[in-house]
């Protein structure tokens, strides 16, 4: 918009006749107090009519004032409407024009808090973001880690299975547990044992499976089992020489010196 | 300026005394202001009676609103000035109204007129000698605008003239209202 052309449309000149709409009102209101150019304009023209009222001024008779004065002493003064929200009265008449309208100012304080207020939440939140985000990343490069290790140990242990060295044993169920069975894995070369559970019934917390090999008619203990591994598992140093049979026994927990054969669940020959 | 600088601080003085509820400060006020307003009314009303109440009424309204008072958008002068020119307007118009029902023929009526010509006497030696420097057509235009309280549309219908025409008088009147003023002033200084 031009400034100029506005001031120079006598819209202004209605203000201060107080003749303007009521739209023109708002929009003098509004523009007044963005251009100091039309607040000057306003000014200027408000002078002019306050000169004007002087030249018609006439002492008003003395008992007006007492009257008056008298008036407002019972008339309390009323609080500016404040809060922003607060829904201001239609004027009951023509009521007080150009200066008297008052704009609400929006509670800048309140503005500037809650925006350090969210600037601070934002940072922390980043900072929370950034630090989470590392975490996920190490937990990420961990799981890679454990998962490169497992691959080689997976491809290691499908090589080992697939030697030509390797045998598997059946181990049955016996009578305790018909249903139980585990396979067992031997390499005579390497002498290395893995086993893999196919169904073994689970124990009390007290009790673990234990894996022996038979060697020469007396049993070798081969440590105990993590039988909820569903995964074929290598016995770590439980290498065996000359093995005729494999058993498992149920034992206290941590497992026994000689196995408790009446607990044998599972057996098998080579 | 030195005067009016101090002028200026005492009015700020005046006002902040008046918002704390300070009576002495709004009777100050009072003489300060009532002269111009009194006389405006009084042109506006054309009654001694009829302009006393209505500044009576400006006056506890000014009282009571004057928290409402906002001086970035104007001068207290301006806004006092404007609430008691609206409550005359008011007050003319239910004047007006009332006239219109009782047919002209009433003893009030009379009674305003004769008090209307006594005002013009009276108040007329600065404002005839001022408004005279205008145009006959923007001296009609203010007369209708100012102390009648007509919109422009109502200038317009009554005179029978486009309303742009009566808005472009309006701005002149007011541009030569302006240069008259500011010659005088130069006069005064």
């Amino acid at each position: 918009m031009d400034i100029k052309d506005y001031i120079s449309s006598g819209v202004l000149e209605s203000f201060v006749l107080g003749i303007a709409s009521e739209q023109e009102r708002r929009e003098i209101e509004c523009l007044s107090s963005i251009y100091p150019e039309i607040q000057q304009s306003l000014d200027e023209l408000s002078e002019v009519m306050e000169s004007f009222a002087y030249t018609l001024a006439t002492e008003p008779p003395a008992h007006l004032k007492t009257k008056i004065l008298e008036a407002i002493v019972d008339e309390a003064q009323e609080p500016l409407l404040q809060p922003l929200n607060e829904v201001k009265p239609t004027p009951t008449q023509q009521e007080v024009q150009p200066a008297a309208m008052t704009v609400s100012k929006p509670n800048r304080p309140w503005l500037a808090a809650a925006s350090l207020a969210a600037l601070v939440a934002l940072t922390v939140v980043f900072f929370i973001n950034q630090n989470n985000q590392q975490q996920e990343l190490i937990a990420l490069q961990e799981k890679v880690n454990t998962s490169e290790q497992f691959n080689t140990e997976l491809n290691d242990l499908n090589s080992w299975l697939a030697h030509s060295r390797t045998k598997k044993i059946q181990l049955k169920g016996t009578e305790n547990q018909p249903e139980a069975e585990v396979a067992v894995f031997w390499n005579d070369l390497t002498q290395d044992v893995a086993f893999k559970v196919g169904n073994l019934p689970a124990l009390a917390s007290d009790k673990d499976y234990q894996l022996w090999a038979i060697v020469d008619g007396k049993p070798t203990d081969m440590g105990v089992m993590d039988y909820k591994n569903a995964l074929a598992e290598i016995v770590q140093g439980g290498k065996v020489a000359g093995a005729q049979a494999f058993a498992i026994t149920i034992e206290p927990k941590g497992g026994s010196k000689n196995p408790t054969l009446t607990a044998m669940v599972v057996v098998g020959n080579v | 300026m030195l005067i009016l600088s101090h002028a200026a601080a005492n009015t700020e003085q005046l006002i902040k005394s008046v918002r704390n509820g300070d009576q002495v400060a709004f009777a100050t006020l009072y003489d300060n202001y009532s002269p111009a307003l009194y006389g405006v009314v009084s042109q506006i009303v054309k009654s001694d009676a009829v302009a006393e109440d209505v500044i009576q009424d400006a006056f506890v309204n000014i009282w009571k609103k004057f928290h409402s008072y906002d001086s970035a958008k104007g001068t207290i002068f301006t806004w006092m000035l404007n609430i008691a020119r609206n409550k005359a307007i008011d007050s003319l118009r239910k004047t007006k109204r009332m006239g219109e029902v009782e047919i002209q023929d009433s003893a009030s009526n009379v009674g305003i007129r004769d008090s209307r010509s006594t005002q013009l006497n009276e108040n007329t030696i600065g404002v005839r000698a001022l408004v005279e420097k205008l145009q006959p057509e923007q001296q009609v235009i203010l007369e209708y605008i100012y102390f009648q309280g007509y919109t422009q549309q109502e200038v317009s219908d009554e005179l029978n003239v486009p309303l742009g025409t009566v808005k472009s008088r309006v701005r002149i009147a007011m541009r030569e209202l302006r240069k008259v003023f500011k010659t005088t002033l130069l006069f005064w200084i």
